[in-house]
Formats: structure tokens, sequence, C-alpha cells
């Protein structure tokens, strides 16, 4: 049995993924995160960093392998706790993933509704994500009325609304232009230091550069490089 | 999940139907076709029942007894009829009734008669039991029972009338069950296919909102209440038609058939209609339930990317 260890958020153990395809997503990984930790995830197109949040999402089952969070094992949940499982999480889209027929306001009160938060406590922690990231006047206009950035940090309001142990961002700032970038990688920064766990894949070198966090780099599906090892290695 | 959730997924519900109102109304405009056609239908089913249950009440059958049996054995075959569970009721009716019976019917001047009979009585040996049975369909297995009776000459019975009624009940019935049956598939898939389309649409929004942690329930409930609310829009537009138009249908009968007013008078409204809104609504419910119950596999997240 493996060591369930308290200061680790998201432990993974030969974990491996191959599709029907027969495409191999994720090949034998091992990987820890600590509680509050902020990681980059890096790696080339088809190296399996978006496998990697689905599989943490149980959004697809790994085909061996264990996975761990905030000491949950992902293959023994059954299918009517998962809803319950993924409420550790808050996500973030590369293309934000906003419903443009609701407004911010309503946007980010969805997944307090979605997770059946008492309707009058909803409006005060809508507000109050708003504030975090800088929506607070922009509460009534839609999505289409915004700013890329806007948009952006009106997404990460979604995720944290909830507060989140964990927060998943996919490419958050692939859609954005560098100061736009700077400034949501700066958010998820500020709520990281609050206590929540932060996973951001990322291709920006720039980004991976000046945030100084821990780097993990993924080719074909394994791990090729983690800068909390320090350097290159290869295999698990 | 509270009472206050699930006016929040009425009201998605009620959104998704608004965003996809071209789907939504020519579904709704078709349902309402069929359930119109059905309300019709059925309305003729429960006219031509009322009529054969009349003609039933009026339809007897006629036992008359073997010349010189006793008093005794007459009751005797009084009650064993009486005991059967298809009789409705039965009356003795003597020589003596049956003859006076004729002659005021026929000869309503009685004196027309007096002095050329005297007083013989020709219809002597017609004692008889008139029997009337709960249905007319009964009819055959009763009469061989009597037939088969110790002190019994003949039964008079009208069997093609008998028969004729039977059949044309039982060909109303099946067409009104064959186009119901139908037009539930016809309403079915027109209400799946719309939410298919919704579904498609919104199938983005639905994995996120599997992602941020959405129940099931909370996922489907709004395309299965849009499926009922599509449902029962379909049926109160159908209903309320049909109250004007069989109102006018009666009232045209009534005044343009006067003649046969007591033979072809529709049932009235007030009674028929609360059956009528009984049958449509399950009818509504049922088909837009079924349809959004057929819609949901489209519901499951399809997964079929690579990895990146």
């Amino acid at each position: 049995m493996a060591n369930v260890n308290e200061n680790e958020m998201i432990q993974l153990e030969h974990v491996s993924k191959i599709y029907p395809t027969g495409q191999k997503a994720i090949t034998q990984l091992d990987l820890t995160i600590g509680r509050g930790e902020f990681v980059l995830l890096e790696g080339e197109s088809g190296a399996g960093k978006t496998t990697l949040l689905d599989l943490l999402l149980k959004d697809t089952e790994p085909t061996e392998g264990t996975i761990r969070v905030n000491g949950i094992d992902t293959g023994r949940l059954k299918k009517r706790q998962i809803y319950r499982y993924r409420r550790m999480f808050g996500v973030v889209f590369q293309d934000f993933k906003l419903f443009s027929d609701f407004t911010v306001y309503e946007n980010v009160a969805f997944a307090l509704r979605v997770s059946e938060t008492a309707p009058e406590k909803i409006r005060g922690k809508v507000l109050e994500a708003l504030r975090e990231v800088g929506l607070e006047r922009k509460a009534k206009l839609y999505p289409g009325q915004l700013s890329g950035g806007e948009c952006q940090r009106a997404a990460v309001a979604r995720a944290i609304v909830n507060q989140p142990a964990i927060l998943l961002a996919d490419e958050p700032t692939g859609n954005l232009d560098r100061k736009n970038a700077m400034e949501v990688m700066w958010l998820l920064h500020r709520i990281n230091e609050g206590g929540t766990t932060v996973l951001v894949v990322s291709h920006s070198q720039e980004i991976l550069k000046n945030m100084k966090k821990r780097i993990i780099t993924l080719q074909h599906g394994r791990i090729v490089k983690d800068s909390s090892r320090g350097g290159y290695f290869y295999g698990n | 999940m509270g009472i206050k959730t699930y006016r929040y997924l009425l009201l998605m519900g009620l959104k998704n139907l608004w965003k996809n109102k071209v789907y939504s109304m020519s579904t709704v405009v078709t349902m309402s076709v069929c359930i119109f056609l059905f309300s019709l239908f059925y309305a003729t089913a429960l006219n031509v029942d009322s009529a054969v249950q009349k003609t039933e009440e009026q339809i007897s059958v006629l036992i008359f007894f073997e010349p010189g049996v006793t008093d005794q054995r007459i009751e005797e075959i009084g009650e064993l009829i009486r005991q059967r569970p298809e009789v409705k009721e039965t009356v003795y009716i003597s020589a003596e009734d049956a003859w006076a019976d004729f002659q005021s019917s026929v000869f309503p001047e009685e004196a027309n008669l007096k002095g050329i009979l005297n007083e013989d009585n020709p219809l002597e040996n017609s004692d008889n039991y008139e029997v009337y049975l709960n249905r007319i369909k009964d009819q055959p297995s009763f009469v061989e029972f009597a037939e088969g009776l110790e002190g019994v000459r003949s039964v008079k019975h009208s069997t093609d009338a008998v028969n004729a009624l039977v059949k044309l009940e039982n060909v109303i019935t099946s067409v009104v069950m064959g186009m119901t049956g139908i037009l539930i598939i016809i309403s079915a898939v027109l209400i799946r296919n719309t939410l298919v389309v919704g579904i498609e649409a919104q199938r983005e929004k639905t994995r996120v909102m599997r992602l941020m942690g959405a129940r099931e329930a909370f996922v489907r409930i709004p395309f299965i209440l849009e499926g009922i609310v599509m449902g029962l829009i379909g049926v109160a537009v159908p209903l309320a038609v049909f109250w004007f138009s069989y109102r006018w249908g009666a009232d045209f009968m009534s005044k343009e058939f006067h003649l046969f007013q007591d033979g072809i008078r529709l049932i009235p409204l007030g009674r028929l209609y609360p059956r009528m809104v009984r049958a449509c609504v399950l009818l509504g419910a049922g088909v837009g339930v079924t349809g959004s119950l057929f819609a949901m596999h489209k519901l499951k997240d399809k997964k079929s990317r690579t990895a990146s």
C-alpha cells in the first residue's frame, strides 16, 4: 500500500494512459505535487499535458497506475461520487469557456449553483471573487463585451469562487497578449499565495522563465525535466 | 437539490427552449396537430361507445317457455338467469301483459278489437322473461346458456345487431389505439430531435458543468423540463381548439339533425372534456418525457480527443 503524505496534494504512481486509438498519451508517470505548490507544466503538442489534467479531473481513466488527490484514490471513486470529487477543483481553459448568454456575474454564480451553494450566499461570494480579479464593475456585462484578458479574469473568478483546493489552468494565457498574460499569471500567483495548489499548463517561455516556479516538462507522455529535482533526467 | 435549484433549472430549460425557438416552435405545432387529431379520434370513440351503450340498454333477450311449464319452474328459471353476472335486469311478462301491450301499441283504440277476439288471447303461451345484459358482447354466451335450460322453448335475440355494434366498437377502438400509437411515436421523435439539436449546441456547456462538479441531474433536468414544457404546450393548444370545435360541432348537430336528435346526440362537452383533458395531458407529458429520455443518451460525455 502506498504512503499517504499529508503534505502531498497530488500523487501519481506508474500512471499510463493509452487511448482506444492506440495513442500513448502518458507512459509510466510518477509525479508528486505538494499542498499549496505552484507548478508549471510544459511540453510540445501531444506531450500529454491536457491528458494529465483530464486524468486529475477524472474526465478520463488511466490505463494503469494510481492517482491520489488530496488523499483520495481516484480509482476507487464510484461514478456517483465523481461530481463531489470534482468540486475540489477550479478549472481555467485557454478559450475561457464562459457562457455567452450569461453576464459575468451569472457566469461566476453558475459555478456556485452547480455546486448547490445556498442561494443567499451566492451574491456575496460572487462579488468577492469578482473583486479579487478586478472585475466587480463589469459584473453586468456579457463576455462579448469584455476584452480577452477580462474574459480570462472572469473565468478565473468562476474557477476560484468555490474556493477550490486545486486550480487547474490549461494554457490560460494562450489567447492573450503579453500584458494580459502576465496579469493573469500574477492573479494565479496571488491565488496560490492564499493556499490553493495551482497547476498551470503553459507554452510561453517568457512565463516559464519569469514565474520562478517549479516547471515540469513532458515529452511523449513522460517527464523529461523537473526543475525541483534540478536538470534533466529520463525515465521514471 | 433544493426547491430554488429546481426553479433555477426550470428557468434554464425555458431559456434553452427560447434559444432553440425555431425547432421548439415547429415541434410544438406538429405535436399540437397530432394531439388534436388524437382528440378527434378519442371523441369519436367515446361517442360511439356511448351510442353503443345506449343501444345495449334497449336490446333485450326474450326467453319463452314450453307449454304447460309450471309457475314454480318459471320462477326457478328467473332465479337462474338473475344469478348470471352478465345479467343487468330481468322483467317477467305474462301472456296477458304481452297481449295488453300489443293491443295498446298496435290498436290504441281498444274498442276496435272488442267483439272480434272476445276474451281469447292470441298470445297465449307467450309468457317470457325480457333480459337486459350489462354488455352486449356477452349476448351469445348468455343465449347459449338460456337455450340449455329445462322448460325453455325458445330464445329470441338480435344476433345481427349485436354483431354489427360489437364490430363497430372494436374497429373504432382499434383505429383509435393505432392512431394514438402512431401519434405518440411521431411526437416523441420530434421532441427527441429538437432536444438533440439543443444538446449538441450545448455540448461544451454541459462538459464545463460536469467539470465544475455538477450532478448528472443538474445537467439533465433542464433538458427533461424542456421536453415536458414542449409536451404541455403541445397539449394545451389542441385542447383549447378542441373545446371550441366540439362545442360548435355539438350545436351544429343538434340544429341540423334535430329530427334524429335522440339518435345522434353527442356526449355533452362538460362530461367529455375532463376525460379528454386527462387523456391529452397524460399523452403530452408521456410524449415529452419519452422524447427527453430518448435524447438523454446524447448527453453522455463523449471523449474522442487525443493527447495534447
